[in-house]
């Protein structure tokens, strides 16, 4: 008998092999999760009320249900259906037309008091049964605890509920208003832990999600800012986290690319090496932006350009690039150069960055400015992490083969001293470039010089430069500057004299050029 | 056929999914924590199939089998061993099983085997 059990041996079943991904539907927090949740466990979305756990739970839902796959949404709360599918229609991802077949909401709550756990595990198995769900939204946890039950009680019926997920191929997320490290024993028994909390940013608050869990798969740590929109959750991954590593490999580029400026590429020893990226410092107003247009209105087809500033807005560059004979217009007109604007209010560092990140990937740019780096310092609650940020950042746009400007004000208005006021930042930027102004006899004028250029030998002479209809023009050589910064710039002439030659239309004495 | 299976796992968890899973599916099912509670059910619940976990506290699922063959009753009766561990390491310890599942596995895999195995037993 023994020998005919033997023969009659059924092929073993096989274990499942990796485990496939519930993706979110949202890109950013899929990125956070690596690919998604780890298919058929149980994971925990804890938040205080209003965060958004119940939109990113439905979002999930909604984007199964586009996948062509089920969902069953049970609430464990006495809140009506009604009312939580009102809250949901005015977001972007909500389908009326998913509702009811791959979307379907469903309370509990009635069997929870009646039944208790074992009765919500009966109705939670015939639910996903009945509709061959492969998502199960479980909202209300906190009620477990509210409703009095023990911590072995809850142990019990989150192990059931694991088994049970794991069996039916059913991946489970239960939404809890519990703080993260009260929950015993959920925090021990489940698959993952997501955390949804609020952040403040002096008056601002900004909500921060934040993987504490994820058996058998890798996730990008820490805190990571999001936000509710009318398309719903938009997750922005922390840009140093998310981009530990740059997704293309360095191509060391060799070539130079034009600043738009040929005497200031002079200076440069051919231009900017491709790929790198240089710091403009200067106090305002001195033109670091005029020379950022210069940069960017060299963009061509070939090499597409991206202006990203939190200051002037696209209206007032184009005027600007105008007033100095560029043909920035047309250049946004034909799709070579990208103009965009981020206001500072409302805009976290994740955000800029990711918005620097989607143009480039969008656009292909291969030259970019970022006008007003100081401003992503107030940005963020912890300006500690600039120097990784830009890091990051910067390994990123090189290895995607952009040259990158960056425009950074300095604290001091007149002066020959260089205070670059992101402390950390200068020391990974391959070129900087320090414009100035120097006031002499009641007269302001302007300077420019190159302090480092990436493996390239350059001109550190200091040269006057004069902004003009036709842009920036730089001093034919050094002299005036030498004039300016020594004062002997100019003749020591009697105040008349000098007023005597203006009116006989002497304006162009030499070392006195005119300026703008 | 008589749909009756008898399951024996230490994991309170399985055996309580399991049963409320296979009862859906409109099996008759017995439930033990250990081999040697298992082999006092034989006698009673007489299940077409025993579904037994390998490692187990007192009586493991290879003593269980052996214990199993050297029973009137119980000999006939086929056993589907599951078990954390590959294949290869159980194999070692005991060979007269009908059918090995791999945990974790899919519930529909697991319905699959156990309707074959029973399909093909001789009570």
């Amino acid at each position: 008998m023994a020998k005919a059990v033997r023969r009659s041996r059924v092929a073993a079943v096989k274990p499942r092999s990796k485990r496939p991904r519930i993706e979110t539907g949202i890109d950013g927090l899929d990125l956070v999760l690596c690919k998604g949740f780890p298919a058929g466990g149980v994971y925990l979305i804890a938040g205080p009320p209003g965060t958004g756990k119940t939109t990113i739970a439905s979002q999930l839902c909604f984007a199964a249900a586009r996948r062509g796959t089920r969902a069953v949404f049970v609430t464990l709360l006495s809140e009506s259906h009604n009312r939580l599918i009102a809250n949901l229609e005015s977001f972007g991802f909500f389908d009326e037309k998913l509702l009811g077949t791959g979307v379907r909401y469903v309370s509990a709550f009635a069997t929870l008091m009646d039944r208790g756990l074992e009765g919500v595990l009966e109705l939670l198995r015939q639910e996903v049964k009945q509709r061959s769900a492969s998502i199960l939204v479980i909202d209300g946890f906190v009620a477990l605890d509210q409703l009095g039950r023990t911590p072995l009680e809850i142990k019990r019926f989150i192990h059931e509920l694991q088994i049970q997920a794991e069996m039916t191929g059913c991946t489970v997320f239960a939404l809890t208003s519990q703080p993260v490290d009260s929950m015993q024993p959920e925090r021990t028994m489940v698959d993952g832990i997501v955390e949804l909390r609020y952040a403040r940013n002096n008056e601002a608050v900004a909500r921060m999600v934040e993987v504490h869990k994820l058996r058998g798969s890798s996730y990008l740590s820490g805190g990571h800012t999001f936000s509710i929109l009318d398309e719903g959750v938009v997750v922005e991954p922390r840009i140093e986290s998310m981009l530990a590593a740059p997704s293309h490999e360095d191509t060391c580029l060799t070539e130079k690319t034009t600043t738009g400026i040929a005497r200031l590429d002079d200076m440069l020893g051919g231009g900017l090496p491709c790929g790198t990226t240089t710091m403009i410092l200067g106090p305002s107003g001195s033109g670091k932006t005029s020379l950022g247009l210069h940069f960017l209105s060299a963009s061509t087809r070939a090499s597409p350009g991206v202006f990203f500033g939190v200051y002037e807005t696209p209206p007032r560059l184009e005027r600007q690039a105008s007033a100095m004979g560029m043909k920035l217009t047309e250049l946004v007109n034909d799709g070579v150069v990208q103009l965009l604007w981020k206001p500072m209010t409302g805009s976290t560092l994740d955000g800029l960055g990711h918005g620097i990140l989607r143009a480039i990937k969008a656009s292909g740019a291969r030259r970019l400015l970022i006008d007003g780096l100081d401003g992503f310092q107030r940005a963020t609650q912890n300006p500690e992490r600039i120097p990784n940020f830009f890091t990051a950042l910067a390994n990123e746009l090189r290895t995607r083969g952009v040259t990158t400007m960056y425009t950074v004000e300095t604290p001091t208005f007149v002066g020959p001293n260089v205070a670059a006021p992101l402390t950390g930042v200068s020391a990974l930027v391959e070129n900087l470039i320090f414009m100035r102004f120097v006031e002499l006899r009641a007269d302001l004028h302007r300077l420019i010089s190159v302090l480092k250029v990436r493996d390239t030998d350059y001109d550190s002479h200091v040269y006057e430069f004069h902004i003009t209809p036709k842009g920036i023009e730089l001093a034919p050589d050094y002299k005036s500057a030498d004039e300016v910064l020594t004062g002997v710039g100019h003749p020591a002439e009697p105040v008349t004299h000098a007023r005597t030659a203006r009116k006989r239309g002497r304006t162009d004495e030499p070392g006195r050029p005119r300026r703008r | 056929m008589n749909r009756v299976v008898l399951v024996v796992d230490d994991e309170p968890g399985m055996v309580a999914v399991l049963s409320r899973l296979l009862a859906d599916e409109g099996w008759t099912v017995h439930a033990a924590h250990d081999g040697a509670e298992a082999l006092l059910l034989v006698g009673r619940s007489a299940p077409r199939v025993i579904l037994a976990d390998y490692i187990m506290p007192i009586m493991d699922g290879a003593e269980l089998v052996t214990a199993l063959r050297r029973d009137a009753t119980g000999r006939a009766i086929p056993v589907v061993m599951m078990s954390g561990l590959p294949e290869s390491m159980v194999k070692r310890k005991v060979k007269h099983y009908a059918a090995f599942v791999r945990k974790p596995f899919a519930f529909d895999e697991l319905l699959k085997t156990l309707t074959k195995v029973a399909g093909g037993a001789k009570r």
